[in-house]
């Protein structure tokens, strides 16, 4: 194709760099500059997809990320789906086609690479449209940090599509000049970069595509996106507005598009949307659409404005150039395939039509006016009111008003330049709280604020900057906004929702939402259904849940139900505007944190020793455990089989790094920790060890884990792996807030430490030769002690406590010398056969015993009485924390569940975790609901019993042991006997060897 | 994301910090002495206010400091933080509910045995 369409002269685009792509599987060239939707426009493509459910032909519809119709996927040179025509620049190797609604996921990986910056500044402009960047540049000449973002390629906005004169230069000189003076002022000025989100205390979110304008040039690992996370004192919202379309029979045709956009093709692309243009509009601004295509050479077969009384400039200037005006008339159809062919217009009064006539006309430009893009404004809590003479949500001026007030006084505005010096931001009193209104250090200036001529654009955005600078505390010199024309003095647009041609039951064809293809007809079914608030509409029709949120057809649909209920618009409203504004990619908002980077993963001492040994890992929260070691093929039951029995009777060996470490020190350190442990702490001797139980408040287990005395004024409190962080956050809270007058100081010791269990019947002797100079008989070194030596130079500590009921060596060192004993644990071991085993082996040992993991069989419904520990709890000790609880009644009831153990009959089967436990003797014929007895918490495969076993929380468990119960397994029935949930060495004697 | 003002770090971001519930709701001085429905009270009991309410936070990711902050439950935004065993600068009754668990009442704003 030719580019037919393309004028001779100007618009943004470089005529000598032609670029071809494809499209549908046909080869078409563009220019640099263009977009998809412009290149294939200048081609006289319109028909770019069918719809998501009536299958109808569509069109480019608008120039920006407003069209609810170009959606398409690319194939080339970076596969993504659901891209708009109007927003995809034209690029070298770029291949595309239309999609019905849905696009695909590319299949194979993208090599791409996605980051995050950080951004603090004075002031945020958002949009680089004249009223954006003459605030950027005001507040650079005040000597403002200034951050200026656009979403489109090049800076200009509303100039681009509309040249003028403008600071005494044409419009295209005037951007230039000021993009000069902004980067010599070390403005950050980014193109190219959407803001998609505006949250709390000014932080924004945009997202800056950095090379698929390179298409094919761009290395495939380029970084193609970036996410900028902008922290400013004040933002200035300067993002334009939307035109609005008017809702009509077969108003989605290819070839129908908005007028202004119609306007921005031919200015900004040079490009010509069709050969015979009829214009519909309801307002003044389609006017100049009309005229400048007219002067373009486009031949306009006539303006229809639903208007009696119609501005004489515009009358006169249809008049110059030969268009007929019908005013007072609407378009009441459409037909043509796969393009316009003609319209239908009829006179029309707000109640009554007149006949019936038609024109041909390969393209329709509508227009119903504007909407201020209030997208960014209302999702930071600014508030909207409809403005009846615009027919549009605009900000809510008294609030504004308040919430400048309300950041001057310094209650709801963080300065943070002042955090970046690292001083105190605010006073810390202040007279009075005034009540947040909403929006914080937050401006809205140009037609984002509703005003829609330039020069009072112009000056909105001056009034915001000069605010701003108020509030930075910046001197600035009496400035002016750049002198432009006089704005023209506009006669009022009508109000005209949708052309109600019939029962709005019936109006099928009058879209409301192109991309979800519902219509006027839909919204009349939600009411008629009786739903009245606008965000129950939207969820009943689904309008404005694509991919455009309603860009288009949200004040529309808004508009449409209050005209069929006949409720004011000022009292529904519209529906609250969320991020994005328009659609991110997961892989930018993830960034680096993908793969291996997605979460931190927390490795101990020894983790290359695992991996040279083939250990199978398991995520313990960030953890990497070993789960087991398989030797020569061994499956997980096999590897887990050797393991036990190796811990059972020789010795094995595991890492228990992974272990939280609290180190507690102070004079009151002592009577800390019995205000903390339901037992007590104080009268542990140095050189001892205690068991001890954490509970909250109210009475249920928290953590648990095993206490060290090292010193008089010091412990090491071991937690659970999970709890570490958690249970230190617990203790300073306590610690802080209730206890300051307690002499203790916490500092977490889990990285500093290993710890690795020596563990079995042989462990004594491994203990004793690699440590000569300790005495490692029970009678020197008994259960619950712990004793210092030395590896050669090594500090050593070694601790005489067992999670497996097995004579048991707890050794630690400092963590650098982790590998090193680890080694020579193991080559002494060898000859007794140590046998490293992993959390999975460890969990049959411990729960043999009967030993719980808090979090897993707890669920913090569980006291320790319930765990069958009531030898823990303190009778001695006046209060702890936990200990009132003890006494509610809740807790002092029968039917608990408490901690058993569980024989199944079948010693082969194995009851799954979670299974539930019921008294019933079969399923069949039940009473729903069977009353549930309790569930299961732990179960293994146990060499040690010679079965499977499991640990469960169950109904009066204590009182039931001997009885028989179901668990409830894949719908059938598996029973067991209910055990004491020691199951293993009940009397303890292994434990000292 | 909003920034919190940790009375000792200065402005950091939310996610550096973590929640800790209601603030000032002392542990009462005699628990033993308490009936089951007054230690019900302060255990369990929270006054769930709309509008302005006062938490404890803790600096986790950061100092590891407790403090108090006062905050609209309307809004999310932090009126005031200020440290265990000040006083906010903003008063309302509402802020220190004296339930019938409350055998010892705060005398002041900070939590009951700071000073
Ligand atoms: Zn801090």
């Amino acid at each position: 194709m030719t580019q037919q369409y393309r004028t001779p002269t100007g618009g943004h685009i470089t005529r000598d760099t032609a670029l071809s792509f494809e499209f549908e599987g046909t080869l078409i060239e563009g220019y640099a500059g263009d977009t998809l939707a412009s290149a294939l426009l200048s081609n006289g493509v319109h028909h770019v997809t069918t719809s998501i459910k009536f299958g109808r032909p569509r069109g480019i519809a608008a120039a920006g990320s407003e069209d609810p119709n170009g959606l398409i996927q690319i194939t080339t040179p970076i596969p993504e789906p659901m891209q708009l025509a109007t927003t995809v620049e034209l690029a070298p190797g770029l291949s595309a086609h239309g999609i019905p609604g849905q696009g695909t996921l590319p299949t194979e990986p993208d090599p791409a690479r996605y980051d995050t910056a950080h951004l603090h500044v004075d002031l945020l402009v958002i949009g680089a449209g004249p009223a954006g960047l003459n605030a950027a540049l005001e507040a650079a000449r005040a000597g403002a940090r200034v951050a200026l973002v656009d979403e489109q390629p090049l800076p200009g906005g509303y100039l681009l599509s509309t040249p003028c004169m403008i600071g005494g230069a044409n419009s295209t000189e005037w951007i230039a000049q000021t993009a000069a003076e902004l980067a010599a002022r070390a403005v950050i000025h980014l193109q190219r970069t959407t803001v998609f989100g505006l949250y709390d205390d000014g932080l924004a979110l945009a997202v800056e595509r950095r090379t698929d304008h390179r298409g094919s040039d761009a290395a495939p690992d380029s970084l193609r996106q970036r996410i900028w996370r902008i922290r400013a004192i004040r933002t200035i919202v300067a993002t334009g507005a939307h035109e609005r379309p008017i809702v009509f029979a077969d108003n989605d045709r290819p070839g129908i598009l908005l007028a202004g956009s119609a306007r921005t093709f031919l200015n900004r692309f040079g490009v010509r949307v069709g050969d015979s243009v009829t214009v519909f509009t309801t307002n003044d601004s389609a006017y100049s659409s009309a005229f400048d295509l007219h002067d373009a050479g486009v031949h306009v077969g006539a303006i229809i404005d639903s208007r009696l009384v119609i501005g004489t400039e515009w009358i006169e200037g249809a008049k110059i150039r030969g268009i007929p005006l019908h005013s007072g008339s609407v378009v009441t159809g459409t037909s043509g395939d796969n393009r316009l062919t003609s319209i239908t217009l009829r006179r029309f009064n707000g109640t009554s039509f007149g006949t019936a006539e038609s024109y041909e006309a390969d393209t329709l430009l509508v227009s119903g006016g504007w909407n201020p893009a209030v997208h960014l404004y209302s999702q930071a809590g600014g508030m909207l009111r409809y403005d009846e003479r615009l027919g549009a949500f605009v900000p809510h001026r008294e609030v504004d008003a308040a919430d400048v007030a309300a950041s001057r006084s310094g209650t709801t505005f963080v300065p943070h330049r002042e955090v970046d010096a690292l001083r105190r931001p605010l006073p810390r009193s202040h007279e009075k709280f005034v009540p947040h209104t909403g929006v914080d250090g937050l401006a809205i200036a140009g037609s984002a604020a509703g005003k829609f001529g330039l020069r009072e654009a112009l000056d909105s955005s001056h009034k915001a900057v000069r605010e701003a600078l108020v509030d930075l505390r910046l001197a600035h010199s009496p400035s002016r906004p750049p002198e432009v024309e006089e704005d023209r003095d506009h006669t009022p647009g009508a109000v005209l929702w949708f052309v109600p041609s019939d029962d709005p039951h019936k109006l099928t064809t009058h879209f409301v939402d192109m991309q979800r293809d519902a219509t006027v007809a839909d919204i009349a079914h939600a009411i008629s259904a009786g739903l009245r608030s606008v965000e129950h509409v939207k969820r009943y029709t689904t309008i404005g849940t694509a991919h455009d949120q309603g860009k288009t057809s949200g004040t529309v649909a808004s508009g449409i139900v209050a005209e069929i209920s006949g409720e004011k618009m000022s009292s529904l409203g519209t529906t609250r505007f969320r991020p994005p504004y328009t659609p991110v990619a997961f892989a930018a908002l993830a960034g680096r944190a993908r793969g291996h980077l997605f979460d931190p993963v927390r490795v101990t001492a020894i983790h290359d020793w695992h991996i040279a040994h083939g250990a199978e890992f398991e995520d313990v929260g960030q953890w990497k455990r070993p789960r087991y070691y398989p030797r020569n093929g061994e499956d997980m039951h096999a590897a887990v089989k050797r393991e036990t029995i190796a811990a059972r009777n020789a010795v094995g060996i595991l890492d228990g790094s992974t272990l939280g470490k609290i180190d507690v020190q102070g004079p009151d350190a002592a009577e800390f920790l019995d205000r903390i442990y339901t037992n007590i702490m104080s009268t542990l001797k140095i050189g001892s060890i205690r068991y001890g139980v954490m509970c909250g408040v109210d009475g249920m287990v928290i953590d648990d884990g095993t206490v060290l005395r090292t010193e008089e004024d010091r412990f090491l409190v071991y937690t659970t792996t999970g709890g570490a962080a958690r249970v230190l956050d617990w203790l300073e809270e306590w610690l802080q807030t209730e206890w300051p007058e307690l002499r203790v100081y916490l500092s977490s010791a889990t990285e500093h430490l290993v710890t690795f269990p020596v563990v079995g019947p042989r462990s004594r002797a491994v203990i004793g030769e690699l440590f000569p100079d300790l005495d490692a008989s029970n009678e020197a070194f008994p259960f619950m002690t712990w004793r210092d030596t030395k590896l050669a130079n090594i500090p050593v500590r070694i601790a005489r406590v067992s999670f497996s009921g097995e004579l048991a060596y707890e050794v630690s060192v400092l963590s650098w010398y982790g590998l090193e004993l680890w080694t020579r644990l193991i080559e002494t071991g060898a000859k007794h056969g140590i046998t490293p085993y992993g959390t999975e082996a460890m969990h049959v040992l411990r729960a043999e015993k009967g030993y719980p993991i808090v979090g897993q069989d707890t669920d913090g419904t569980v006291t320790p009485q319930d765990l069958g520990m009531s030898w823990v709890v303190s009778k001695k000790k006046l209060d702890f924390i936990g200990k009132r609880s003890f006494d509610r009644a809740a807790n002092r009831d029968d039917t608990r569940r408490q901690l058993v153990g569980l024989l199944p009959d079948d010693p082969t089967k194995l009851i799954p975790e979670g299974s539930q436990l019921v008294t019933i003797e079969s399923l069949d014929h039940a009473t729903v609901p069977i009353t549930m007895d309790g569930f299961v918490t732990s179960s293994y495969d146990s060499h040690a019993l010679g079965s499977t076993f499991a640990l469960a929380l169950l109904v009066g468990g204590s009182t039931r042991l001997g009885e028989k119960i179901n668990a409830v397994v894949n719908g059938e029935l598996l029973p067991a006997t209910i055990t004491n949930h020691v199951l293993f060495d009940q009397e303890g004697v292994r434990r000292d060897g | 994301m909003q920034l919190i003002d940790c009375p000792w770090c200065g402005c950091r971001e939310e996610i550096e910090f973590s929640y800790g519930g209601q603030a000032h709701i002392p542990y009462p001085d005699n628990p033993a002495e308490l009936n089951d429905t007054q230690w019900a009270h302060y255990v369990f009991f929270r006054s769930n206010p709309k509008g302005v309410c006062a938490e404890r936070w803790v600096h986790s990711a950061g100092c590891r400091r407790w403090f108090n902050a006062l905050r609209d439950t309307c809004t999310y935004h932090f009126i005031e933080t200020y440290r265990i065993g000040e006083s906010p600068s903003f008063t309302s009754a509402s802020l220190f509910p004296v339930t019938e668990s409350q055998v010892s009442v705060p005398t002041e704003a900070g939590d009951r045995k700071t000073q």
